[in-house]
């Protein structure tokens, strides 16, 4: 491998680690944590190991293929196909944006007590400067570099000294002692909070943006697996922190501002400040992403010319897309929707859909045509066909579990 | 918890104040849920006093916070906490719903 | 003669102009039907009101009457003979034309001109 691969490896490494966490996590955790302990944590180990094949796999086919996920399933499977995943994919997209979005606005309240309604505009107005005058790679380079604070959580872990027993515990499925529903809203919440449509729909429009080809496949499985692995240990020490923090003191977090409070046990002065850090830069990053990822999916499904290097000029209803998109879902947050609420039912959504959004790709994945010998071997799609039937039953149960289980 | 932290320095005034709405709000919400349960009068009637004293002791830990009143934030805070575990206790006599 | 499969081929398929940059896609295609000889390819369609009428007749007349209200394009659905078409390869069709010069680019320069450039910081 040589010195421009092995650059693009490391930081890829580095940007999935700094990129991983975003408000889904963050509040899904906090919550698993506060109520549960230690005990879901299998669901989040669950959800990693899918997603680190799902990227692989999206990494794999924009290397091999040169096209993004969304370009090829039009063109492979025709628009009347494409058309649900697409509409569906675009609701995710917005809800996910409004609770990336309003996880800034809380953050930005909780430095400066001002209501997080009063900041929807101006943190709506910064995402979209961001895409509007940068380009790609300072994008995703800034973002997930900062986005390395939220290893405090890690740090934070391991001052409280987890007992050992319940962590291997908590990584083997369990039933719960109390609150079954909400223990498998949680469990739901957690796999679509990891397994985020927009994540590896995100990834293939990054390859080609990135102008990989079939040699940077062995590049993509190492960003995938190390990436995403190292990237969700953040979320598993978030869930250990609050378990170790809130759980004891029998706060469970139906408020971010319970969750707020998680890491000054471990950091009496600088917990707080470092936790509405965490959050506004995860969220920032993830808001930026989401917003790409919309306006991608939309430029490839009409055809439009797309890329975040292109000057405006020259992609105008791409950038009209990501514009609509931002400022549509700030909206949400500036109309005072609880923002703890939306991201735990946008996180519900996401699973619900996974179904709809996965199911053409992972066909894709197995075309031989298109990807020759990158095409999915037997492991990949064991992966695969356990990934369909369990976000078909994590489509039927969300639903339900949401009315019995959640606010 | 956020008395605690205010005092130890690790939350500002302004926390205190919105984690103290936001939890009064809950307040009102559970009194109104008991006032509407079909439980016994006894049961809701304890659970009200609960209610009202929590009430009493928050309202102070945010005065005693925005006054800089360390010792007095230290005292509702301890309220706070006992009040908490006479809470578990009554939902261990009340049963599961 | 090369074989091509319509609809694995060119529908839905990227378009793209003379200098590759992209314009569309292709959103349907029109067919000759000729008296004792196979069908020929006409010219292909692109827009939404073509999209809409793939799903539905019904939707196609709805989006009809809301383009009279508000409308760019000069025509609700670009039709570009297939004479026109440089090559089919497996990224794109290519057409043999100027992508601002043609309908398909009609929104995309009128939001360049009415919109990006009163924006403020549009070059990078």
């Amino acid at each position: 491998m040589n010195m421009k691969k092995a650059t693009q490896l490391a930081l890829g490494i580095v940007t999935g680690v700094g990129g991983f966490f975003d408000i889904g996590n963050l509040a899904t955790s906090a919550q698993a944590g506060a109520s549960f302990r230690l005990q879901l944590l299998w669901a989040l180990a669950l959800g990693t190991i899918l997603v680190i094949f799902l990227i692989e796999m999206s990494g794999r086919f924009a290397a091999v293929s040169g096209k993004a996920l969304p370009d090829a399933i039009r063109e492979h499977f025709g628009f009347g196909f494409w058309l649900v995943p697409f509409l569906v994919l675009t609701l995710v997209h917005v809800l996910v944006l409004a609770s990336e979005i309003g996880g800034i606005c809380f953050a930005l309240h909780l430095l400066t007590g001002l209501r997080p309604a009063v900041w929807a505009l101006p943190v709506a107005i910064l995402v979209w400067l961001f895409l509007w005058r940068s380009i790609f790679s300072t994008i995703e380079n800034s973002t997930s570099l900062l986005g390395l604070l939220a290893l405090g959580f890690v740090v934070a872990a391991v001052q409280h000294h987890p007992p050992s027993g319940e962590l291997l515990a908590g990584m083997l499925p369990s039933l719960p002692h109390h609150d079954p529903a909400k223990y498998w809203l949680i469990a739901v919440s957690i796999l679509g909070s990891v397994m985020a449509p927009y994540l590896f729909y995100f990834y293939s429009s990054g390859a080609v943006e990135d102008k990989w080809d079939s040699s940077y496949v062995g590049v993509n499985r190492g960003i995938a697996f190390l990436g995403m692995g190292f990237g969700s240990l953040i979320a598993f020490a978030a869930i250990v922190v609050a378990a170790l923090v809130l759980a004891p003191r029998g706060i469970e977090v139906d408020d971010y501002h319970q969750a707020a409070m998680m890491l000054t046990d471990a950091f009496p002065f600088w917990g707080f400040i470092l936790f509405a850090a965490i959050m506004a830069i995860a969220c920032l990053g993830a808001g930026i992403e989401v917003s790409l990822s919309m306006a991608y999916t939309t430029a490839q499904t009409f055809g439009w010319n797309w890329g975040e290097d292109l000057n405006p000029r020259e992609d105008a209803r791409f950038c009209l897309v990501y514009t609509g998109a931002i400022f549509l879902s700030s909206l949400l947050i500036l109309f005072g929707i609880d923002p703890l609420k939306l991201t735990l039912f946008t996180m519900a959504i996401s699973a619900f859909v996974l179904p709809f959004v996965a199911i053409p790709f992972l066909l894709l994945m197995n075309d031989r045509k298109l990807l020759k010998e990158h095409a999915n071997g037997w492991i990949s799609n064991t992966v695969a066909a356990f990934l369909l039937v369990l976000s078909i039953v994590l489509a039927v149960v969300t639903i339900p579990l949401v009315f019995l289980g959640g606010s | 918890m956020t008395g605690e932290k205010w005092i130890a320095n690790g939350v500002p005034t302004s926390f205190v104040k919105t984690t103290w709405q936001s939890a009064r709000e809950d307040l009102e919400q559970t009194a109104q849920d008991a006032a509407q349960s079909k439980a016994r009068p006894a049961v809701r009637e304890s659970l009200r006093d609960l209610i009202s004293q929590t009430r009493a002791a928050g309202s102070s830990l945010r005065q005693a916070a925005e006054a800089n009143d360390r010792p007095g934030a230290q005292l509702q805070a301890g309220r706070l906490a006992a009040l908490r575990q006479q809470f578990e206790a009554w939902k261990k006599s009340v049963g599961p719903p | 003669m090369k074989r091509l499969d319509l609809f694995r081929d060119v529908l839905d398929k990227q378009v793209t102009d003379r200098e590759k940059t992209k314009m569309g896609r292709v959103d349907g295609l029109v067919l000759e039907l000729r008296e004792g000889q196979p069908p020929r390819v006409v010219s292909i369609e692109m827009g939404f009101v073509v999209l809409a009428r793939r799903l539905h007749p019904r939707l196609a007349d709805w989006f009809l009457r809301l383009r009279r209200r508000v409308h760019v394009r000069k025509q609700a659905c670009y039709s570009v003979p297939w004479s026109r078409v440089l090559d089919v390869s497996p990224f794109c069709v290519q057409l043999d034309v100027e992508a601002a010069e043609t309908p398909a680019f009609d929104w995309e320069c009128w939001l360049r001109d009415h919109v990006i450039a009163h924006l403020p910081g549009v070059a990078k």
